[in-house]
């Protein structure tokens, strides 16, 4: 049985969960999404997981979408690509992303459109 | 994942001078990609297709001038990667000459591997900096477009918004008209003694829900007005008048109110008649509006109607002694339902289309209307309009004004 990739998406806000969520699916990314509402939660179900890409939040209450982004590339040496996406566009944050290792950094829109080109650019 | 390595590029014709490089660059801190060539022509072609994160260069080959190669390399289309010149630099100028020509460092031959290590380490390091801050004003470029074209997007839907809710408010007032004018005529029937006797306590009372009723007709007329000029549906019915004439009919119409208040009411006109081509009774709207303001925000002094002639137009003045308007409201005093004051009476509430109107229909003539104001000090409302001239008249003529 072929396997299908996997999404995990870390975000405290409920509704941005649900939104991006739902932006992927309907991109038609042959993916199972998964969603954890913290970092620490996030870098453990990269371990369980071993998705293919993880969305970051940048703002979330305990460790940040940086910190956590630098956990999981710490953690997961292999196949991870993690793309931060926050609310606010920022050169110093976008700076901070890379120093992280994020592999991408978008701009959360009403319909996540900058996400989805930002994940289809890593395909 | 590829993890992206950097990539290095040797031009180096000696296999033992190669040897030692590639032994140098394979010990590195940084895990790298080596590609090994011993032409500049190759080198250059290798530039040509690929990119590369760093370049040595041999400046003393046996086949190649190096001073070419790199000028040819400089012209590869990824030009910010770094080149390092290695050499004997037994000619001392030949560094100099090097780095002029875009070289970034030289490295002396015979090597020495640490000195060798830490200069190639360097260049990397600067060279995945300068990726970072590109990857990350990239990034950022990206994302303010979007929020630029999200914006953009949004605006419009205002816009939209904005454009349904004049049409429900035009709407909404064109359906209340009738039944307010029977309400009106029936009640003022009453008032008058049509139906029959009527007491006159129960007079009283109806005489002030019908002040009420020509409020409130007011405001739907407002609405109205407001809507038709958005939708460009209004037609100006130009004829000359004589405006002195005009501005003192319109005063002694609002003496009465203005001695209730206490105010002075008072104009000063040119002796001789001032004729102008304009709508007489949407000119008669603005000079009811700004005179109404002026009534209802002034307490004490006096409110004066002025008119001056120039060339081809005439400038209108109404300036009242009232409480003025605040410098950081006047951007916005033209705008629909924008009101900035309390009144004193709590009867004139309004709904701040007056002025909206007033400009409309300045505009509509071709005239511009601005205001003058300081907190506590009085306002002034400028204005202007066509003057009638034969010249003029033929002209407009042709002119549809519905716009
Ligand atoms: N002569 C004036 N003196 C002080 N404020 C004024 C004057 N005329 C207009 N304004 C301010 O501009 C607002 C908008 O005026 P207008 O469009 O005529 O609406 P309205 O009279 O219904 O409030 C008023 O509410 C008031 O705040
Ligand atoms: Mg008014």
């Amino acid at each position: 049985m072929k396997n299908k990739s996997r999404f995990l998406i870390v975000d405290d806000d409920d509704g941005d969960l649900t939104l991006m969520r739902n932006a992927i699916e309907t991109a038609g990314f042959d993916a199972d999404v998964y969603v954890a509402k913290n970092g620490e939660q996030g870098v453990e179900m990269v371990d369980d997981l071993k998705p293919v890409t993880v969305i970051v939040d940048t703002n979330m209450p305990g460790i940040n979408g940086f910190e956590t982004c630098s956990l999981m590339k710490s953690r997961d040496k292999v196949n991870i690509q993690v793309i931060i996406c926050t609310g606010v566009v920022d050169a110093v944050d976008a700076g901070k992303a890379r120093a992280s290792g994020a592999d991408g950094y978008c701009v959360k829109t009403s319909n996540y459109e900058a996400l989805i080109n930002e994940i289809k650019s890593m395909f | 994942m590829k993890i992206k390595q950097p990539r290095i590029l040797v031009i180096e014709d000696n296999k033992c001078d190669r040897d030692l490089l590639l032994h140098i660059l394979n010990s590195l801190e940084t895990e790298c990609v080596v590609e090994c060539v011993n032409s500049g022509r190759i080198g250059v072609e290798h530039l040509r297709k690929e990119s590369f994160d760093l370049v040595i260069l041999d400046l003393s080959m046996q086949k190649f001038d190096g001073f070419q190669v790199l000028k040819d390399i400089r012209d590869a289309k990824d030009k910010a990667f770094p080149v390092l010149l290695v050499s004997s630099f037994t000619n001392k100028e030949d560094k100099v000459q090097g780095l002029e020509l875009g070289a970034t460092d030289c490295i002396n031959k015979p090597y020495i591997i640490e000195e060798v290590r830490a200069r190639v380490q360097i260049q990397l390091k600067l060279r995945q900096i300068l990726k970072d801050v590109q990857w990350a004003s990239e990034k950022t470029n990206a994302g303010i477009k979007m929020l630029y074209k999200e914006l953009d997007k949004k605006n419009k839907q205002l816009q939209e918004f904005d454009r349904l809710k004049d049409e429900f408010l035009g709407n909404v007032s064109h359906e209340l008209r009738t039944p307010l004018t029977i309400i009106r005529e029936s009640i003022s029937q009453i008032v008058d003694g049509l139906i029959g006797d009527v007491p006159e306590k129960q007079k009283q009372y109806l005489s002030r829900a019908l002040a009420n009723i020509d409020r409130l007709k007011n405001i739907i007329d407002n609405l109205l007005d407001i809507s038709k000029i958005e939708k460009g549906r209004v037609e100006l019915y130009k004829e000359k008048v004589d405006l002195v004439a005009l501005i003192k009919d319109i005063c002694a119409d609002f003496q009465t109110k203005a001695a209730a208040q206490n105010l002075e009411l008072r104009y000063e006109l040119p002796e001789d008649e001032v004729y102008v081509l304009i709508d007489m009774e949407k000119t008669i709207q603005v000079f009811t509006n700004l005179i109404g303001n002026a009534l209802k925000f002034t307490k004490k002094g006096n409110i004066t109607i002025s008119l001056k002639e120039w060339e081809d137009f005439v400038q209108c003045e109404v300036a009242d002694t009232g409480m003025g308007i605040a410098a950081e409201h006047l951007p916005q005093l033209f705008n629909k339902f924008k009101q900035f004051s309390r009144t004193h009476s709590p009867g004139e509430k309004g709904t701040g289309l007056g002025l909206t109107i007033a400009k409309s229909i300045v505009e509509l003539h071709g005239g511009n209307i601005h205001v003058e104001s300081r907190e506590g000090k009085g306002t002034t409302f400028i204005f202007t309009l066509p003057k009638y001239c034969q010249r003029r008249l033929v002209h407009e003529e042709n002119i549809d004004y519905r716009r």
